[in-house]
């Protein structure tokens, strides 16, 4: 069992991209204030607060949750990704090219959090590359009973973006999931 | 939008956590995936002076799996068990092939966002009691149990027992709720689900749902309704009951649900006038309990023969 009181300063380390990061921080400090203040990794983004928007996307052991909702020293000992250090991934060459050929992005407020929310969902865990082409009869492959469009929506749901009106982004998206990466 | 300050315990094992629960202390708050308290932390709604992170527990991480031919006292049946630190996603994922669990799987389709899913567990779902959420909304609609340990010992609450007022439930402050048993429908048992809110991933303004058998004769056997977002708790709609014996005829369950939805206690509030919100919940209601029969006709080879 583990105490910290209110008000305290505690030494924690979050290993975030792959490196230790290591600050005094008070117990009701937000995992995206961490990110933010104590790592300067700016690029995620800070918007509602309160877990609509979805600019605070991050990875959390793989996983795409909200840093906003998450609690910095409940997290101690995960692998945090953002998405300075997504950028350094083999995929994301592609995802950058599907964004900017298919405009799906204007002021960019919340592309970081959209890129983590597909990268995450797309990219294949085991071989770490987007997943193989598929034929034509295979673009609406079922998964969990749901068509590859409704997939997409259902990814960029937890996204809310006030420029693009989301027809880009979903182009952007449905292009990345036909894609082969590793295969290049 | 920052919590304020407050005391944190990381707990590694149900003993302990009992233990620190065992004060009663009314200003403590179990942190599960917090996706439900966390915002309203932010937004100073809530602000307990102590959380108790049960993130650790592994023993409440139990996968779900299906109980079969379960018997305790009067309450016996099929039911499914999961871990109340079951992430919404897991369950999603386990319900999508799970072809008796489909219920559950349509209702955690619409809660929050996948993101949020990632994280937000189905114990806390339930002791949270969101009167407008789909979590207890289901766990009503298909009855069930929690169980709820103490330092004091263990007991059982069934679902129509556990939602007491808004976000209230029978949870005592020194209990954890540790798994949920919810009831399996019968194979061939119609269900349904219908929600609207204004935008994806949104509170529901009113969710409904259903499940019902046939007889031999295409006239409805069994018909169980749940609604949400239309009082403190999920509530059952026992008058649709009224349509047992009889074969679908879309006038006569419109008459039954607006008879209904007439009698329910609906006040304006800033989401929708208490006038919109009853026309709402009558056509969702209507169109829940159609969808529900047509299930249950396409379900009718898995009818054990009488």
């Amino acid at each position: 069992m583990q105490e910290i009181a209110r008000h305290t300063l505690t030494p924690i380390t979050l290993r975030v991209n792959g490196h230790p990061y290591r600050a005094a921080v008070e117990t009701r400090l937000l995992l995206s204030d961490f990110l933010r203040q104590e790592c300067g990794l700016t690029g995620t983004h800070v918007g509602c607060e309160h877990g609509v928007c979805g600019a605070c996307t991050v990875l959390v052991n793989g996983i795409a949750v909200r840093s906003c909702l998450i609690l910095a020293v409940a997290v101690a000992g995960a692998e945090i990704t953002t998405i300075e250090g997504l950028a350094r991934h083999p995929a994301f060459p592609a995802v950058y090219r599907a964004f900017t050929e298919h405009h799906a992005l204007q002021c960019g407020f919340c592309t970081p959090g959209i890129v983590v929310s597909v990268m995450a969902e797309l990219i294949d865990p085991v071989s770490q590359i987007l997943p193989p082409p598929r034929g034509p009869e295979h673009g609406a492959e079922a998964h969990n009973g749901q068509s590859l469009e409704e997939r997409i929506i259902e990814i960029l749901s937890g996204h809310l973006c006030r420029c693009t009106g989301y027809q880009g982004i979903k182009e952007a998206v449905r292009e990345l999931a036909q894609l082969a990466i590793g295969s290049q | 939008m920052k919590p304020s300050a407050f005391d944190y315990i990381r707990v590694e094992t149900v003993d302990e956590t009992l233990a620190v629960l065992a004060t009663g202390d009314p200003d403590t708050k179990i942190l599960a995936g917090g996706q439900s308290l966390l915002p309203m932390m932010n937004m100073r709604l809530a602000e307990p002076k102590r959380l108790v992170d049960i993130n650790g527990l592994r023993a409440l991480d139990l996968a779900p799996q299906p109980v079969l031919s379960a018997s305790m006292g009067e309450d016996s049946g099929d039911f499914l068990e999961v871990g109340a630190l079951v992430r919404q996603r897991q369950l999603e994922r386990y319900t999508a092939s799970e072809p008796r669990a489909q219920l559950l799987y349509t209702a955690l389709r619409y809660v929050g966002h996948p993101q949020t899913r990632n994280q937000g567990t189905v114990g806390g779902s339930l002791a949270h009691a969101d009167p407008s959420a789909e979590l207890p909304l289901v766990f009503r609609t298909l009855g069930g149990r929690v169980f709820l340990q103490s330092a004091r010992g263990e007991r059982q609450v069934a679902a129509e027992d556990f939602f007491q007022f808004l976000f209230t439930t029978a949870i005592e402050p020194d209990e954890l709720l540790t798994k949920i048993w919810w009831r399996l429908p019968e194979p061939h048992a119609g269900v349904a689900f219908q929600e609207f809110r204004r935008r994806h991933g949104d509170f529901a303004l009113v969710a409904v749902a259903c499940t019902m058998t046939l007889d031999g004769n295409q006239a409805i056997q069994q018909v169980r309704l749940g609604l949400a977002g239309v009082a403190d708790t999920p509530v059952l709609i026992d008058e649709v009951g009224a349509l047992v014996g009889e074969r679908w005829k879309r006038e006569r369950a419109q008459a039954v649900a607006a008879a209904a939805i007439g009698r329910l206690d609906l006040a304006d509030d800033m989401h929708a006038t208490a006038a919109y919100r009853r026309q709402l919940t009558t056509v969702l209601t209507v169109r829940a309990l159609e969808a529900a029969y047509r299930d249950a006709l396409t379900k009718e080879g898995l009818r054990p023969r009488s």
